[in-house]
């Protein structure tokens, strides 16, 4: 798109929105970023010949058309939106009561604007910082809102489900933004999805602004359909003593390229990252994983596990950075790829960039077969290869992802999961 | 009544890129009902027979044949042949993390079943709870990961609830009694005592005769240099305890190099 034609369609949809002028500054410069700058680099994965940036700006979507089967799916939900349109917003009353805040971003944008500014690409991630956060910035259209105050413990996990409407060709480009003021607790679960088969472009981003002492769990259980090219970015920003634990599913059937990014600011602040992923046919998943220790006394881990079916290909590449001045912070990694076919292919890269001394730091990373003797011993039994083979292959997944609170969540991602292992055999 | 015959099995493994025949022609028939003991110096065969039987892919039929009541089992896969009434008590049991021992028993007995008939909750955990009081295991036991963490004797006992709970026709016991203590070897050989029955035929492996006051064999058979060289009953492993595999073999005239000779 050439930018003036971007810069014009996006300052008309900012008029059509009635976005505050400080949005429509930021989107316009984020149109002049986007022109200038470069695409982040996924090391391992060639990605310039996706359409990614075959992105049209946006315009305001007509209703959504629900039908009995799809509003099902958000039935249990605190949030769900199809396409741009929220469905349903539904906080539990002991949230409400506590000053929980969660609706859609335009709402935001109109009724806590000031929450927004302060948070919106401004400490997790810059507007600026490469051509794909740019887009982001300059033709998002909606996502979700959360935000916990001051002390507030939200007891039950919340629950989002976003939906691209591939029922027609789409473009979806969302950001999504969770504030967690001090002392808050809270556990939200993200899951993205699809309806419909159409081809679909999907930028999706989310912030995690956690203050001091707060305590997030995120999990995302990524779940797009085959011709979906995504650009998926979950960004953490953490104050002293906040701890941020994410959990992440990558199921998805389509594109991906995934850049999960936590930033450990404050002083003793602490992130944890489990990455799962199964990639399948003829897919390429990449997931570009990094925390970054700033604070002292921080503490990063991430574990990531992937299973590669097919001709399918999916790189892990996990990034640990202890800058100088982070004294006494850990960082540590395992990255893990399971293979099992002779056309996949996979790559668990662990990198670690230490700018201090007096830091502990570690990684662990392969790439293997299934394990013969754990097959051998399984089909000793009588249990036939094909489930042998998916023991196996829980007992590598397990305790990475499959540790959600929720029994309904758990149980649906594991069928997710034997979904993906099962493909191959339709 | 089930029959397996082995005959004139010969078997070769790899080593150093090299071909090395291990089994020079076994001849043994079980039938239900019946309990044999293979004794034998270490490096003799034994495990190579009770892991070909299993069809463990690091062994390889040069030629012979093993049936299983007049069917072939040697071009059947390894979980065919379990299904078909095999199981194999093994040395070394794999450890694999993420699947309790409970799902793994469902996941062996459903095997078994037609796929819509699999086996009720309660008749699980009813012969569950039974056999794991039999062999003084704890419930926790069952939860945990299949073998992961477990200590040598509690790795055995494992084999055996395995054993007690699929019930096959035929159970190989591969060295089932080594670093076993007596108490625990006593508790392992009253679960194999337990599935005694015309149904039920045993093959165990030992280098010692300790395990066979427990479980009283019909019939031993001494291996030596990749074969079964005498075959007796319950007083020959008696004699070879106190005259040692040396006296047998000079006895046979037989020119087997004994590893502990070297």
């Amino acid at each position: 798109m050439q930018t003036a034609t971007m810069l014009a369609g996006v300052q008309d949809y900012s008029q059509t929105q009635t976005e505050p002028g400080w949005l429509t500054k930021l989107r316009t410069q984020a149109v002049a970023d986007y022109a200038t700058l470069a695409l982040p680099v996924f090391e391992k994965i060639n990605y310039r010949s996706w359409p990614l940036l075959d992105v049209q700006a946006p315009e305001v979507t007509a209703n959504p058309g629900l039908t009995e089967e799809l509003s099902a799916r958000g039935r249990e939900t605190n949030f769900f939106s199809v396409g741009d349109t929220t469905v349903r917003v539904k906080l539990p009353a002991d949230a409400a009561d506590q000053g929980v805040i969660l609706c859609d971003l335009r709402t935001a944008i109109r009724k806590h604007g000031d929450l927004v500014k302060a948070n919106l690409f401004t400490q997790a991630l810059k507007p600026d910082a490469d051509k794909l956060t740019a887009l982001n910035a300059a033709l998002m259209t909606n996502g979700f809102f959360l935000y916990v105050p001051a002390n507030a413990v939200v007891k039950e996990p919340l629950e989002i489900l976003q939906l691209v409407d591939q029922r027609r060709p789409q473009n979806f480009v969302q950001h999504n933004l969770v504030v967690t003021a001090p002392n808050s607790q809270v556990e939200i679960v993200q899951r993205l999805g699809s309806v419909g088969t159409s081809d679909a472009i999907v930028h999706m981003v989310v912030e995690v602004v956690a203050g001091a002492n707060s305590h997030v769990s995120f999990a995302g259980i990524d779940n797009l359909a085959a011709n979906t090219t995504a650009y998926l970015n979950r960004r953490g920003n953490l104050s002293p003593d906040a701890h941020l634990n994410w959990e992440l599913a990558e199921m998805n059937a389509g594109q991906v390229i995934a850049d999960f990014d936590t930033e450990l600011r404050g002083r003793g602040s602490e992130a944890n990252v489990k990455t799962i992923a199964v990639a399948n046919q003829q897919q390429t998943q990449g997931i570009d994983t990094r925390v970054t220790n700033y604070g002292p006394n921080s503490v990063a881990n991430i574990v990531q596990r992937g299973v590669i079916l097919d001709a399918a290909t999916l790189i892990f590449n996990g990034i640990g950075h202890i800058v100088h001045g982070a004294h006494g912070s850990k960082a540590d990694q395992e990255n893990r790829l399971l293979m099992l076919s002779s056309a996949a292919r996979g790559d668990a890269n662990p990198i670690l960039l230490i700018d201090e001394n007096d830091v502990e730091a570690g990684h662990a990373a392969s790439v293997g077969r299934v394990d013969e003797q754990q097959m051998y011993y399984l089909r000793s039994r009588g249990i036939p290869e094909p489930v042998a083979q998916r023991l196996v292959i829980r007992g590598f997944l397990a305790g990475v992802v499959t540790e959600l609170r929720s029994p309904r969540l758990r149980k649906s991602l594991m069928s997710l999961i034997e979904r993906r292992l099962a493909d191959d055999n339709d | 009544m089930s029959t397996l015959v082995i005959k004139d099995l010969k078997v070769s493994v790899t080593e150093n890129e090299e071909e090395r025949l291990i089994l020079k022609g076994v001849n043994l028939t079980l039938n239900t009902g019946e309990t044999h003991a293979i004794m034998g110096p270490n490096g003799t065969g034994k495990s190579t027979l009770s892991e070909t039987i299993m069809g463990n892919p690091a062994y390889h039929v040069v030629s012979g044949s093993v049936t299983l009541d007049g069917e072939d089992l040697l071009s059947q896969t390894v979980d065919q042949r379990a299904r078909a009434g095999l199981f194999l008590a093994m040395q070394y049991p794999a450890e694999i993390k993420g699947v309790t021992n409970v799902e793994f028993l469902r996941a062996a007995i459903n095997a078994r079943r037609a796929k819509d008939d699999p086996i009720s909750v309660t008749d699980f955990l009813a012969d569950l709870d039974h056999n794991l009081e039999l062999l003084n295991m704890t419930p926790e036991m069952a939860e945990r990961y299949l073998n992961e963490g477990f200590s040598g004797g509690e790795k055995k006992r494992n084999e055996i609830l395995q054993l007690l709970m699929i019930k096959p026709k035929f159970a190989i016991l591969d060295e089932i009694d080594s670093g076993l203590d007596i108490d625990a070897l006593q508790v392992v050989a009253k679960g194999v005592n337990a599935l005694a029955s015309p149904d039920f035929g045993t093959l165990m492996i030992t280098h010692y005769q300790r395990l066979l006051n427990y479980i009283v064999p019909d019939y031993v058979h001494v291996m030596m240099g990749g074969r079964i060289v005498k075959t007796g009953d319950a007083d020959l492993a008696n004699k070879l305890e106190a005259e040692g595999y040396a006296g047998l073999r000079d006895e046979l005239g037989l020119n087997v190099a004994l590893t502990d000779d070297e």
